[in-house]
C-alpha cells in the first residue's frame, strides 16, 4: 500500500498526469468539432443524392393495402408503449417486442395524395420493388412528384400524344425548351422590364420632387411626361413579348400515373427537372448529384425556402461581411493607433480600453436594437428627410437594409479589431520607431511607412476574428436588414449598381427560417443541414483567405519582433 | 582626406570654440549646464562640454552612468520618452536645439544616429538606406541609387550586398545589419553622427575605421569603441 502511494505521488510530481489531461482535453475538443462537421456534412450532402424510388406495398392503420412510390429517408424506432399510447393498432405489436421499427418515406405528390412524408412500419410492408420506369419530377410548386410517365401532349401537335419508348426523350426535350423559355422570361423581366421600371420610378420621383419644391420649370415637367410616355410604350412592347413567351411555355402537358393508379396531369412548364433514378447508373447518379448540388448553390429559393437553392443568401452573406470588413478595418485601426501611439497613457485611456473590451461582451441583440434605433430610424430617417424627400413617406434609407446591417456588425466587431491591432502595435520594438525618427521622419511618417506595415499581420488577425464573428451572427441582423426572402439581389445592372438600401438574405437567418419557420419540417430538415454546412464552409473560406494573406505578411516581417 | 558634400542647405556658423578651447579645435556642438531628470531621478548633472568638428570624440564610463542618455539629448531622442525634463542648453549651428524654431525632424537629419543594437526596418536593403532620402522627399531614382551605393560603400557593405539589394534587410547577419544602419545614417550626409556603441556587433576594429576613412566627422563613441585605437 505504502509502495503504491509513493508511486502515485512521484507520478503526480513528475507532471505527467497534467500532460495526459491536456491531451484528453485537446482530443475531446477535436473530436467534438470533427463530429459536428461530419454530422452536418453527411446529413446535408446526402440530400442531393438521387436515391432509388421504391414501390412499397404496405398495410395502413385502417387495414387497407396501399401502394406508394417513395424515397427511403431514415429508419426510426418507437417504443411499443409510445405506439400504443398514441392509438396504434395493438395487433401490429409482436409478442415480447419492446420497440418497433418504422421508416420515414418521402412520397411527394403533395396536393394529390397527402401527406408527402409518411411513416411506415417495417412489419406492415408486404412488398418492396424498384421499378425502372418510375420518374421523379422536380416541380416549381408543391415539391417532387413520383409516378410512371404515360403520355406527353405537346402543344405543337395536341392530336398526337407521345407515349412509349420515345416519351422520355421527348419529355427531356420539352423540359429543356421550357427551361430555355423560362430563362428568356427572367432575362426579360430582370433586364429590360426592370430597367424600364427603374427609369419610370426615377422620373416619377423627379416629377414629385419638382412639384414639392413648387418649381416653375414647366419645360422639364413636360419633358418628363414625354419620357414617361415613351417608356410606357417600350414597356407595352416588352410586355407583349413576355405574354407571348408565357403562352409558349404553357403548352406541353405530361400525364403520369401514381402508384395507386391515379392519373395526374403535370404542365411541363411546372417541371424543372425529371429523372428516373432506378434506371440510372452510378456515374449518371453522380452527375445528377453534382447538378443537384450546383442548383442548390446557384438558384433562388422556392416554396417558402424549403425547395430550390440558396444563392441570394450566399450572396447577401458574403457582401454583408465584405462591407462590414471595409467599414470595421479603418475604424478599428485608427482607434487603436490613437490609443497606443498618440494618446497620453493615463487613467482616461485605461478607462476607454476597459470599455472597448467590455463592448465585445455585449450581447449581439443589443447591437441589433441599437442599430435599429440609431442607424435605421435616426440616421436613415434623417438621410431620407435630407436627400430623398420626394419618395417619402416610403422610406429609402429609413428602413432596415444592407448598409445598416453592415454598420451594426462593424460596431459589434470593432473591439476585436482594436484589441488585436493594439497588441500588434505594442509588439513592435521601440528601437525600430527610434531608428525611423532618428532619420528625420515625423511620427506620422514613421507610422505609415514602418509601424502600420509591421502591424498589418495583427490587424488582419483582428479582421479574421471579426469576419468569423460577423458571418455567424443572426440575431442583430433580423432587426437591421435581413429578410427571409429578398425579391432582388443588392447588386444588379441598374444604377447605382450596389444598392445599399436593399434588404438582403443571410445564410444564418436562412437556417433559422427554414428550420423553424417552415410549414414542411421533413422537407426542410436536410436543407437546414446543407445550409449550415455551407455557412461553415463560407466562414472557413473567408478566414482561409485572410489567414493566407496574413501568413504572407508575416513572412515579410519575420525576425523583427524579437 | 576628401570630404563629401554636406547638405548645403544649412551653412549656419558654429558658435565659437570656448568649450573645446583646451584642444584648440572648432566645436560643432556645445553643451551648457545640461541636466536631465527621468521623473524624480536625475540622470545627468550639470554637464558642460564641446564636441569638436570632424573629429572622433569618445565617451567612456561605467554602465549606467548616462553616456547613452547624453547622446540621445543631442538629437532630442529623449523627447520620445514620457516624463523627461531637460534643463540647460545644447547649441548646434548657432541655435539651442530646444528652441521652438528648431524643426526636430530637420535636426535629426543633420545629426545622424547609430544605435547600439542594429534596428533595420523590415524592408529591402535598398529601401532601408533610401528611407531617409525618401522621407526628405527625394523622388529622383538616379539620385537615390547613387546615394545608396555611396552610403553602402562608405559603410563597407556594398560588395556583400550589391547583388541582393532587393532582399529583406532582416536576412543579413548581425554585423552586416550594423553596417547597414551605419549606411542608413550616413546616406543623409549628416553634420554629426552620434553612435551608441555601434561596433558592439562588428567583428573588427579596422572595419569601423574603414567607415571613418570614408566619412570622418565628429563621432562621439561610447565604450564599445574603446577597442578601436
Amino acid at each position: 500500500m505504502a509502495k503504491s502511494n509513493s508511486f502515485f505521488r512521484s507520478w503526480f510530481a513528475s507532471g505527467e498526469p497534467w500532460i495526459w489531461m491536456n491531451a484528453a482535453a485537446v482530443g475531446l475538443s477535436i473530436s467534438a468539432v470533427v463530429g459536428i462537421l461530419l454530422l452536418i456534412a453527411v446529413k446535408g450532402l446526402a440530400h442531393f443524392w438521387p436515391s432509388d424510388v421504391d414501390l412499397i406495398t404496405y398495410t395502413t392503420e385502417t387495414a387497407q393495402v396501399q401502394q406508394v412510390y417513395g424515397e427511403f429517408v431514415e429508419l426510426d424506432q418507437v417504443s411499443v408503449e409510445q405506439f400504443l399510447e398514441s392509438g396504434g393498432n395493438p395487433e401490429w405489436v409482436q409478442p415480447n417486442a419492446e420497440i418497433m421499427d418504422r421508416w420515414l418515406v418521402k412520397t411527394g405528390n403533395r396536393r394529390i395524395s397527402a401527406p408527402d412524408f409518411r411513416w411506415i412500419f417495417v412489419d406492415q410492408i408486404s412488398a418492396r420493388t424498384t421499378p425502372d420506369d418510375v420518374m421523379v419530377l422536380e416541380r416549381i410548386e408543391w415539391g417532387n412528384a413520383y409516378g410512371v410517365p404515360t403520355t406527353l401532349v405537346t402543344g405543337a401537335d395536341p392530336s398526337a400524344p407521345i407515349s412509349g419508348p420515345t416519351l422520355v426523350a421527348a419529355l427531356n426535350q420539352s423540359i429543356a425548351a421550357a427551361n430555355d423559355i423560362r430563362d428568356q422570361i427572367s432575362d426579360l423581366e430582370g433586364g429590360i422590364l426592370n430597367n424600364i421600371n427603374n427609369r419610370l420610378e426615377r422620373l416619377r420621383l423627379e416629377e414629385r420632387g419638382l412639384l414639392l419644391k413648387e418649381s416653375e420649370d414647366t419645360e422639364r415637367l413636360q419633358e418628363i411626361s414625354a419620357e414617361q410616355a415613351t417608356l410606357a410604350a417600350e414597356y407595352a412592347v416588352s410586355e407583349r413579348k413576355l405574354r407571348g413567351l408565357y403562352r409558349e411555355l404553357d403548352q406541353d402537358e405530361l400525364v403520369i400515373t401514381t402508384a395507386d393508379d391515379i392519373e395526374i396531369n403535370v404542365r411541363v412548364a411546372d417541371i424543372l427537372h425529371a429523372w428516373q433514378p432506378n434506371a440510372m447508373s452510378g456515374l449518371q447518379k453522380t452527375g445528377q448529384y453534382f447538378s443537384n448540388l450546383w442548383r442548390f448553390l446557384s438558384e433562388d429559393p422556392r416554396e417558402a425556402n424549403t425547395e430550390g437553392g440558396v444563392f441570394p443568401a450566399i450572396f447577401g452573406t458574403v457582401l454583408m461581411v465584405l462591407l462590414m470588413s471595409l467599414i470595421v478595418t479603418p475604424f478599428g485601426v485608427i482607434a487603436a493607433v490613437y490609443l497606443r501611439e498618440y494618446a497620453k497613457q493615463g487613467v482616461l485611456v485605461r478607462i476607454i480600453r476597459i470599455a472597448v473590451n467590455n463592448l465585445a461582451g455585449v450581447p449581439s441583440i443589443v447591437y441589433g436594437v441599437f442599430g435599429l434605433g440609431f442607424f435605421v430610424y435616426f440616421l436613415g430617417g434623417n438621410l431620407d428627410q435630407l436627400f430623398f424627400p420626394e419618395s417619402l413617406p416610403a422610406p429609402t434609407f429609413g428602413t432596415p437594409g444592407l448598409v445598416w446591417a453592415s454598420l451594426t456588425l462593424a460596431l459589434l466587431t470593432v473591439p476585436v479589431v482594436i484589441v488585436s491591432t493594439e497588441e500588434g502595435l505594442t509588439r513592435i520594438p521601440r528601437s525600430v520607431r527610434e531608428g525611423s525618427m532618428a532619420l528625420g521622419a515625423t511620427q506620422a511618417e514613421t507610422l505609415f511607412k514602418v509601424i502600420l506595415p509591421m502591424a498589418s499581420p495583427a490587424i488582419l488577425t483582428g479582421v479574421i476574428l471579426a469576419v468569423a464573428r460577423a458571418a455567424g451572427e443572426v440575431a442583430p441582423l433580423m432587426l437591421v436588414g435581413v429578410v427571409k426572402l429578398a425579391p432582388t439581389l443588392p447588386i444588379d445592372g441598374s444604377f447605382p449598381y450596389l444598392h445599399l438600401d436593399r434588404k438582403f438574405m443571410h445564410l444564418g437567418f436562412h437556417i433559422y427560417d427554414v428550420g423553424f419557420q417552415s410549414p414542411n419540417v421533413e422537407a426542410a430538415r436536410p436543407l437546414v443541414y446543407a445550409t449550415a454546412l455551407l455557412l461553415v464552409t463560407l466562414i472557413v473560406g473567408l478566414n482561409l483567405t485572410a489567414i493566407t494573406l496574413r501568413g504572407r505578411l508575416e513572412r515579410l516581417y519575420r525576425g523583427v519582433e524579437s | 582626406m576628401s570630404q563629401p558634400d554636406t547638405q548645403g542647405s544649412s551653412p549656419a556658423p558654429t558658435t565659437g570654440s570656448e568649450s573645446g578651447a583646451d584642444t584648440g579645435l572648432e566645436t560643432s556642438l556645445e553643451v551648457n549646464n545640461l541636466s536631465l531628470h527621468y521623473g524624480d531621478k536625475q540622470a545627468l548633472i550639470d554637464i558642460n562640454l564641446g564636441i569638436a568638428t570632424k573629429k572622433v570624440t569618445a565617451f567612456i564610463g561605467p554602465s549606467g552612468c548616462g553616456k547613452s542618455t547624453l547622446l540621445r539629448c543631442f538629437n532630442r531622442m529623449n523627447d520620445l520618452i514620457d516624463d523627461v525634463t531637460i534643463t540647460g542648453s545644447i547649441n548646434f549651428q548657432g541655435y539651442d536645439i530646444h528652441d521652438t524654431r528648431v524643426d526636430v525632424a530637420d535636426l535629426r537629419r543633420k545629426i545622424g544616429m547609430v544605435f547600439q543594437r542594429p534596428n533595420p526596418f523590415p524592408k529591402s536593403i535598398y529601401e532601408n538606406v533610401a528611407y531617409g532620402l525618401r522621407i526628405q522627399g527625394e523622388k529622383s531614382k538616379a539620385i537615390i541609387d547613387e546615394r545608396v551605393e555611396w552610403a553602402l560603400k562608405s559603410a563597407a557593405l556594398w560588395d556583400e550586398v550589391k547583388d541582393r539589394l532587393k532582399d529583406s534587410a532582416l536576412g543579413l547577419s548581425g554585423g552586416q545589419q550594423q553596417r547597414l544602419v551605419i549606411a542608413r545614417a550616413i546616406a543623409l550626409k549628416p553634420e554629426l553622427i552620434i553612435a551608441d556603441e555601434p561596433t558592439s556587433a562588428l567583428e573588427s576594429g579596422p572595419m569601423f575605421r574603414n567607415c571613418q576613412n570614408y566619412y570622418a566627422r565628429t563621432l562621439p563613441l561610447t565604450p564599445g569603441a574603446q577597442k578601436n585605437p
